[in-house]
């Protein structure tokens, strides 16, 4: 039977698993650009390997993987000529942690596009603002429209907002927030490309949003994708040098992955609106749509929630079975990402509201409970059970329980940004989301 | 100045005022735990004739407390329900074997089997409680209904002569109905006999001013009747409900903790504020605590503080307690809810006693876990055919297929167990069974109607997390175990 790509990696890794055993060193898969694995044994303690053992191993991994292994499909770390780039990599996942029987077993992706759904979220420092991601794994759902919606409301409580649009690729949040006239000289784009020669100091970011009607005291602070439309002002070109992972300097101190710089350029715009006015309460991410490392970082490294988007439909499931299987395949990091996800029900039909969003609610619980959720075994002990994490379909306090937002034909199809008094559409269908993502963005309604 | 009592204090109120009230016996109501939830008003006036109430929801409770004067004069009291006091009562069914009072189940068979018409048996029962002497002098119920069935005029003058003897008195005479699912085993026999009740009820209505009953009845039984006799409609139409809302909980909860045997039970009163004395040393919690979620909210986040865990986004103590209690109809039933607070207050002792708050988040998570077992043993009390259903079902995990549920019961041949669930010597064992007992889908729906199983949108079965715990069932999760 010929082997696939999908059966390669775990085929891989169940060789991973057993040379780990058999040497009792740590082992490394790897999978390079074009999917091919090869283990990296960690003899750096000195450890002496029998040659037939490690032949053995490769010979192994070739047959069971097929056309997916690579040239050397074993190494030993001693003969690498820099070897902690793959033992110490940053993208190294964990699977199966050191055991009297074993050493540990990591993997690393060699891919083009996708890392960043497996870095681990840095420490979390309590100075940092309270930061949401929205998220929709299909696009065109009104999901820059409810971070619109969103940021009025948080501001209507007198909170200090700023929004960020990460939707580089197609940009929209700002002109729904500002004209053009008054957006701020930059864009996260400019950031991005500036950082990247270490130029980033003094470019302006942000602006306050005076599309915003805001009552009280609260502000609405907009960070746009790109800067004032201007003569001279060349977007595009920014934009495919913006995703770039660049090696680190000489110094090894400048922040230079993408993920490293997208922080620091939302670092930088709360200093900027503290600075101009105070620090924003809340920031809203408007993360781009798709499998993208820029929304891989909103999620997982940018965002303290992440309000995912989305239709009940089997495209908008299986993309999302997909993403999170990304983090399934390390427990530690679906039980530190799980808790901070919760689904929206965008587009929610009026009239078979309760119907309609039952069988989202299902949808959403299988698909959540495949990958994330813990499985707790029957006739576990009392005891055990409490500790696992695996809400109920019913759970209203759960990941999968979905925030309506109720459909808008009005919205379809339409350029909001040129249609002054838009937001003066029926308001009754954010209530619902309104009230809850702001009870769980600030725990107040 | 206010003095407002420490976690520890707390965590010895707790377990004074809560101990008694979860024990896995019924405990007699007595006048300094009664509490009078807002939605059990309509269950106790006299003209309502049919309360529907899930297991554990207060049937029995009311039942017995109704029988009580002093008890019936406080709930008067609670509910400004004056009528309430110029009720006399008398009991037509219940748990208790009483055989002086009522015929019990053996005997209620074996009229059956002989025909006799279940109104007349309920007659027999009404009139030698209301004292007619013919039938005080006969010494079993066969004869006591084979009387009323040969004296159709002297049984409706004895009514007529009882109702004007209340008319007298200014008073209403109540008949109750009780433990209806402790009359047969099979559900046939046990729907006739129930017939018979609200036939009678129904007489009573149209003949008679002063002479009521009140039926205490589960919704599934209730439901499932077909009523055959003319107007019906009326007592299904202005039947009460007995449910508890989650402000109704923690009304309850306050209540016991400011009539705990205990002394914080009197700073707990004067750190809420505007309780009413009321006779025997009871107190009645002011309105707001009883009804005002905010008030409520903000007193348990003095208790178990304000989330379940290090912030806001873990959920709120104060909902996610109730909601997680719930069965698959949305009930919850009041000994789980103070079931899962005293042990989260015993967990929380053990493990958290340096807390800043009496319970601790991971001890109410353990504490919803023991109240599983709470909820099961009640439901096994006068359902024990859903046990017998359950066990084969332990070790599998939910949401589960329908045939694989089936598979289980054909390979335990649950249809022969069920059908000798009927079979118990011991008349105080008698329960209704299953409507039917070899139709697997029916069983299956009935399980969905009693609120042990839900049927998801996907078409698979799910079990609320209040039985599947203590049922030994899991919940599929693509994250392995840690292990150990």
């Amino acid at each position: 039977m010929t082997i696939r790509f999908d059966d390669a990696w775990g085929k891989g890794l169940e060789v991973a698993k057993q040379a780990a055993v058999s040497t009792h060193l740590d082992v490394v898969l790897v999978r390079d650009v074009l999917g091919r694995g090869s283990l990296v044994i960690d003899d750096s303690g000195g450890e002496e390997l029998a040659a037939t053992l490690v032949e053995a191993l490769g010979t192994k991994l070739a047959a069971d993987a097929g056309p997916f292994v690579a040239s050397a499909p074993v190494t030993l770390a001693s003969t690498l000529f820099l070897p902690e780039q793959v033992l110490r990599a940053r993208d190294l996942v964990t699977v199966q942690e050191r055991t009297v029987v074993g050493g540990q077993v990591s993997m690393l992706e060699r891919g083009l596009v996708g890392a960043e759904w497996l870095r681990p979220r840095p420490e979390s420092d309590s100075e940092r603002s309270n930061r949401v991601a929205l998220y929709g794994f299909k696009g065109g759902v009104g999901r820059s429209t409810a971070t619109f919606m969103l940021a009025q409301h948080l501001a209507n409580q007198g909170r200090c907002v700023l929004t960020v649009d990460l939707d580089l690729e197609s940009p929209g949040l700002g002109a729904l927030l500002q004209g053009d006239d008054d957006l701020p000289a930059y864009g996260l784009v400019d950031y991005l490309v500036e950082s990247a020669v270490g130029n980033e100091d003094e470019l302006d970011l942000v602006a306050q949003s005076r599309m915003v009607q805001v009552e009280g005291n609260g502000e609405v602070w907009v960070a746009p994708s790109g800067g004032r439309p201007r003569e001279g002002y060349d977007y595009l070109a920014k934009l495919n040098r913006a995703y770039l992972d660049l090696p680190w300097d000489d110094a090894g101190e400048r922040p230079t992955s993408l993920a490293d710089r997208l922080e620091a350029a939302v670092r930088s715009c709360e200093a900027q609106v503290a600075q101009l006015s105070r620090p924003p309460d809340v920031v809203l991410l408007d993360s781009r749509a798709g499998i993208h490392d820029i929304a891989a970082i909103a999620i997982t490294q940018l965002a303290d929630l992440s309000l995912l988007f989305g239709t009940d439909s089997a495209p908008t499931w299986n993309g999302y079975r997909a993403l999170f299987q990304q983090w399934s395949l390390v427990p530690k990091r679906a039980r530190a990402i799980r808790e901070r996800l919760r689904m929206v029900a965008a587009m929610v039909p009026r009239d078979r509201r309760e119907d309609y969003l039952e069988v989202f609610r299902d949808h959403a619980q299988s698909c959540f409970a495949a990958t994330l959720y813990d499985d707790v075994p029957s006739r576990s002990d009392l005891e055990g059970d409490a500790e696992l994490f695996n809400p109920a379909p019913d759970d209203e306090s759960a990941p999968h329980a979905p925030l309506p937002i109720l459909f808008i034909p009005e919205l379809v199809g339409l350029d909001l940004a040129a249609r002054p008094g838009w937001h003066e559409i029926d308001r009754s269908a954010y209530a619902t989301f309104l009230d809850s993502a702001s009870e769980l963005i600030v725990g107040e309604r | 100045m206010r003095i407002i009592l420490s976690p520890y204090e707390y965590r010895e109120l707790i377990q004074a005022g809560l101990a008694a009230s979860t024990a896995a016996d019924t405990v007699d109501p007595q006048p300094r735990t009664l509490f009078t939830p807002d939605r059990h008003r309509a269950a106790l006036e006299p003209n309502i004739t049919v309360v529907r109430g899930a297991r554990g929801v207060g049937k029995t409770f009311w039942f017995k407390a109704l029988q009580d004067g002093t008890l019936r004069s406080l709930a008067a009291d609670d509910y400004q329900l004056e009528r309430l006091k110029s009720v006399e009562t008398l009991a037509g069914y219940g748990t208790e074997l009483r055989p002086d009072v009522y015929p019990g189940p053996a005997s209620l068979g074996r009229m059956l089997e002989n025909g006799d018409d279940p109104y007349d048996i309920w007659m027999a029962v009404l009139l030698r409680g209301l004292g007619t002497p013919e039938l005080q002098q006969l010494s079993s119920w066969p004869e006591r209904v084979q009387w009323i069935r040969s004296h159709p005029d002297e049984q409706d003058e004895e009514l007529a002569a009882a109702d004007r003897r209340a008319s007298e008195n200014q008073a209403t005479q109540l008949v109750l109905f009780d433990a209806l699912d402790r009359l047969h085993s099979s559900r046939e026999r046990a729907n006739q006999l129930i017939q018979g009740i609200l036939r009678l009820a129904l007489d009573l209505r149209t003949r008679t001013r002063n002479l009521r009953a009140k039926v205490f009845i589960r919704p599934d039984m209730f439901d499932s009747l077909t009523l055959h006799f003319a107007d019906a409609s009326k007592l299904t139409a202005n039947a009460a409900n007995l449910a508890w809302s989650a402000t109704n909980l923690y009304g309850l909860l306050f209540h016991q903790l400011g009539n705990a045997d205990s002394r914080h039970a009197a700073t707990f009163r004067n750190e809420t504020g505007g309780w009413r004395s009321a006779e025997d040393h009871r107190y009645v919690p002011p309105r707001s605590l009883m009804g005002d979620q905010e008030v409520q909210q903000e007193k348990f986040t003095d208790i178990a503080g304000p989330w379940m865990g290090a912030n806001h986004r873990k959920g709120y103590t104060y909902t996610w307690l109730p909601n997680h209690l719930m069965d698959g109809i949305g009930q919850t039933s009041p000994r789980s809810f103070l079931r899962a607070l005293t042990s989260a207050n015993e967990e929380t002792g053990d493990k958290f006693a340096g807390h800043k708050y009496a319970l601790h988040w991971d001890g109410i998570r353990r504490g919803v876990q023991a109240a599983s077992s709470t909820r099961v043993a009640e439901v096994a009390e006068d359902l024990p055919w859903v046990l017998t259903a359950m066990q084969p079902l332990a070790g599998k995990q939910v949401p589960i297929d329908r045939e694989t549920i089936v598979d289980c019961w054909l390979a335990d041949d649950l249809a022969t167990g069920l059908s000798s669930n009927g079979k118990e010597s011991n008349e105080s064992e008698v329960r209704t069974g299953p409507r039917n007992p070899t139709d697997y889908d029916a069983i299956i729906r009935e399980l969905i109607e009693i609120g042990i199983m839900s049927r998801r949108t996907t078409g698979k079965l799910d079990l609320p997390d209040v039985y599947r715990i203590a049922f030994g069932l899991g919940r599929k999760g693509g994250v392995p175990r840690i292990q150990a």
